[in-house]
């Protein structure tokens, strides 16, 4: 059966060039430039370079942090009610509500009811609060990819049938983190920036968002602006920060995109390039664009010297001039250039060119090698004719209530109890393992040169992940992609690079501290740890940041072994302001599966989806239904597993009371957040448990909640429910 | 100049955490490959230091070429440069 096409049927664009897709259309026109000086904040004057800043006035909740605003404002000018129900958000951010993070703890506040906007998932609940109920989020920070991973997650998502209508796209704000990071990583240019020219100094950081409704559909439907035809996605396996000079990785993302379009390198009309203007970035994508086109490339040009680099907006943004490019059969100038790069052998457009196209692609290549790429056609009757597409349309397993299943191959944890041996026997024996694993104990297995830079957060998930690695010898030590998911990212970095920022009035900082601040860091080590130059995808949303990195696992992994790893930190000074629910027991942990998509005899994981029809009531009830119905747990599963999620404890008490009424009877339920601790991440180490507990036939009866000494039913899968508003649910088995 | 060296030190090992001792850390030392084994990210970390604690700023990459080449030479640079005693 042929998958389903990816219509994007509206757009909303905030940039620096204004609001609407007409700001972008008029910016392309007429060359302009929209690089402006910072005035959101304090800049010291060692960092004082332009930026790409959105100067309209920004309406919304004012309490509300600028990222989310950008958000909604770009939300405000979909026609939703036009558009069928919206039934997935996939957005892309790496900053979330950084940027009044920034302003409570130069301030010192100390009430953690003002840090509620934080965490990256906070952008998409803004945004689904705002639609007809709750709506299922995919939330990934990937650098500066970002945005453009959120697109081909939502071409997954409908392709793989598990949804008619995404809102995907990508929103950044300025913040101090990024502009005097970056600064700090003297990858900015002074004077603006100016891709592919001889004298390039570097990038200009910049904001804005992009949103797009995407529609399943078997021909344009009416008013389709543009058609997702494919989406690639790589990692360099290279360096932190630095992209391969090769440019191998870039490449691979973009014949991959290619691949899943069905189309040759001679089909693209026009190619934006990533393009930041930084010496090592242009100079690699240059290489990569030879490697894919040979000595004839497309029509190209980088349109950051226009808008800046939205860093997770700008694959958005780009898709977004895309669109416009489409429509209008226009290719961009590649403004700010003067004195071309000859050494690049690139002949990149000077002034806009006015000609009919069919297909453009699109590059976005972040921090981490973290690669992506991806192809938008006109909307055409007929789907492209070519090579099968594999994005989401690869399904090793029948559909069966909204995910697939994932082959386990290796399972590890790490928890204040412990490794996994350790950890497995106390939580067995009914011992609690919430804590913190201690720093010595980590220190001593990463000694050398390859972690000396290494903080908690990339060794807990390091720990894990060579753990897990090692119950899988074929591997050799490899995989092929990296799923990593964390609810708060790398503390110990953002926290300290600010408050050494702020120390010194906003004159110096750590770059260390700052490259390995962004969410996906830990997943770029990873990567270069275990040769993986597969897709490397980082999720963040809360207490649903693993279901979602085992989801996009699910969509988006290649075949071969991927790394399923998940992990928080816990940090003296910052988690108390961010969960405060947290400090009753200082508690961190991670945990890693090794997986492949191919079915395998014995354990299993599968991504379970509530029913999208009865979202809008009860979010419990929803679950339920998705699941297959009250009936249908009570016969097929072994034992529930539940987590009590930060915040939001009376809902979930009561949805725990229910469940216990509902199941109690005839099943075990554990509540695994009071073992193991409140970090998001402890879903991770659940599973982990579960898939040993039904390897080693535990009964569960120590670990019972609610009803107490209830054993396990042998030979059955068991469910790890998160609890909460927006619930979500994991199955493990064996077969 | 031996307060410079002494201070290089201090940032090559507290705040680069350098596996190497004081002894190793001499004016003939060469910051990358088979000498302290430096990569792009310590040398920006090195420059925000050096920054910081000599007011001498090295903010292109030519400059850093030059100036990141052993200890000595980004030693005499400091020297060359500093306002800060």
């Amino acid at each position: 059966m042929t998958p389903p096409r990816a219509f994007i049927t509206d757009v909303g664009i905030v940039s620096p060039a204004g609001v609407g897709v007409d700001s972008v259309r008029s910016a392309l026109t007429d060359s302009t430039c929209h690089l402006v000086s910072p005035s959101l904040f304090r800049v010291a004057p060692a960092h004082d370079h332009p930026v790409g800043q959105v100067t309209v006035p920004l309406g919304g909740d004012q309490r509300l942090p600028r990222t989310h605003r950008l958000a909604l404002a770009a939300l405000e000018q979909l026609s939703l009610d036009r558009a069928p129900r919206v039934d997935w958000i996939c957005l892309g951010t790496t900053t979330g509500g950084m940027v009044t993070t920034e302003a409570l703890l130069k301030r010192s506040e100390s009430d953690p009811s003002a840090y509620g906007w934080h965490g990256l998932g906070t952008v998409a609940r803004a945004i689904g609060e705002r639609l007809n109920g709750p709506v299922k989020s995919l939330t990934f920070s990937t650098a500066c990819s970002s945005g453009a991973v959120a697109l081909i997650a939502g071409l997954a998502l409908i392709r793989s049938g598990r949804a008619r209508t995404v809102l995907a796209g990508g929103v950044e704000s300025l913040c101090r983190l990024t502009v005097h990071g970056f600064s700090l990583l003297q990858i900015v240019d002074p004077h603006g920036a100016r891709p592919l020219d001889a004298n390039r100094k570097g990038m200009t950081v910049g904001e804005g968002a992009a949103l797009f409704v995407l529609q399943a559909a078997d021909a344009p439907p009416a008013g389709g602006l543009a058609e997702v035809v494919g989406g690639g996605l790589s990692c360099d396996a290279h360096h932190a920060t630095a992209p391969d000079p090769q440019g191998r990785g870039a490449a691979r993302a973009m014949q991959k995109a290619l691949r899943e379009a069905g189309l040759e390198p001679s089909a693209i009309d026009y190619l934006n390039l990533h393009g930041t203007g930084t010496p090592d970035n242009d100079a690699a994508e240059a290489r990569a664009v030879h490697t894919v086109f040979g000595g004839d490339p497309p029509l190209l040009s980088s349109t950051k010297g226009t808008f800046g680099h939205s860093l997770a907006a700008s694959g958005a943004v780009e898709a977004a001039i895309a669109i416009v490019c489409l429509a209008d059969g226009l290719v961009p100038a590649n403004v700010g250039l003067q004195q071309l790069d000859e050494g690049l052998e690139l002949a990149p457009c000077r002034e806009p060119v006015r000609r009919p196209l069919s297909v453009v692609m699109s590059n976005s290549l972040g921090f981490g090698g973290n690669n992506a790429s991806v192809v938008l056609s006109a909307p055409q009757p007929s789907a492209v004719e070519g090579s099968p597409r594999s994005v989401g349309a690869v399904e090793p397993e029948p559909l069966a209530t909204g995910g697939g299943r994932l082959t386990v191959l290796g399972a590890a944890c790490l928890t204040g109890g412990g490794d996994t041996e350790h950890t497995v026997a106390r939580f067995f024996e009914g011992d609690p393992c919430a804590g913190r694993f201690a720093d010595a104990d980590l220190a001593a297995r990463f000694k050398g040169r390859a972690f000396r830079r290494q903080r908690r957060l990339p060794r807990l998930a390091t720990w894990v992940s060579q753990d897990a690695l090692a119950q899988v010898p074929d591997s050799e030590g490899a995989v092929d992609g990296v799923f990593w998911a964390t609810g708060w990212g790398a503390l110990t970095e953002s926290y300290g690079f600010l408050q050494k920022l702020f120390a010194s009035d906003g004159a110096f900082s750590s770059p260390i501290d700052f490259a390995a601040s962004t969410h996906n860091a830990p997943a770029g080590q990873l990567a270069m740890g275990f040769g993986a130059q597969g897709p490397n995808v980082t999720t963040s949303g809360g207490v649903d940041s693993f279901w979602q990195a085992a989801l996009a696992t699910s969509l988006l992994a290649d075949p071969g072994l991927q790394l399923l790893v998940a992990a928080d930190e816990y940090h003296g000074e910052f988690t108390p302001l961010l969960q405060p629910d947290a400090v009753v027991e200082p508690a961190d942990g991670a945990a890693a599966l090794i997986v492949t998509r191919t079915p395998g005899l014995g354990p299993y994981l599968e991504v379970l989806s509530p029913s999208a029809e009865g979202r809008s009531g009860d979010p419990l009830q929803a679950l339920l239904d998705g699941l297959g119905g009250i009936d249908h747990i009570r016969a097929e599963v072994g034992g529930l597993w539940l987590g009590t999620p930060s915040g939001d404890h009376l809902r979930a008490q009561r949805q725990e009371d229910r469940l216990v009424e509902l199941f109690g009877d005839v099943m075990p339920v554990v509540g695994y957040r009071q073992r193991l601790g409140g970090f998001p991440t402890a879903t991770g180490v659940a599973v982990v448990l579960a898939l040993r507990g039904l390897v080693d036939e535990q009964s569960l009866a120590t670990v019972t909640s609610g009803n107490a000494g209830l054993a396990a039913r042998p030979g059955l899968p068991q469910l790890i429910i998160e609890l909460g508003e927006d619930a979500s649910a994991l199955e493990v088995g064996l077969r | 100049m031996s307060d410079i060296l002494a201070g290089i030190t201090d940032i090559l090992i507290n705040t680069l955490d350098l596996d190497v001792s004081p002894e190793e850390v001499t004016r003939e030392a060469s910051f990358f490959h088979e000498g302290l084994g430096l990569d792009s990210i310590d040398v920006l970390e090195l420059v925000v230091s050096v920054e910081e604690r000599w007011d001498v700023r090295i903010d292109n990459r030519e400059l850093g070429e030059e100036v990141f080449v052993t200890v000595g030479t980004l030693a005499d640079h400091i020297a060359a440069n500093r306002t800060k005693k």
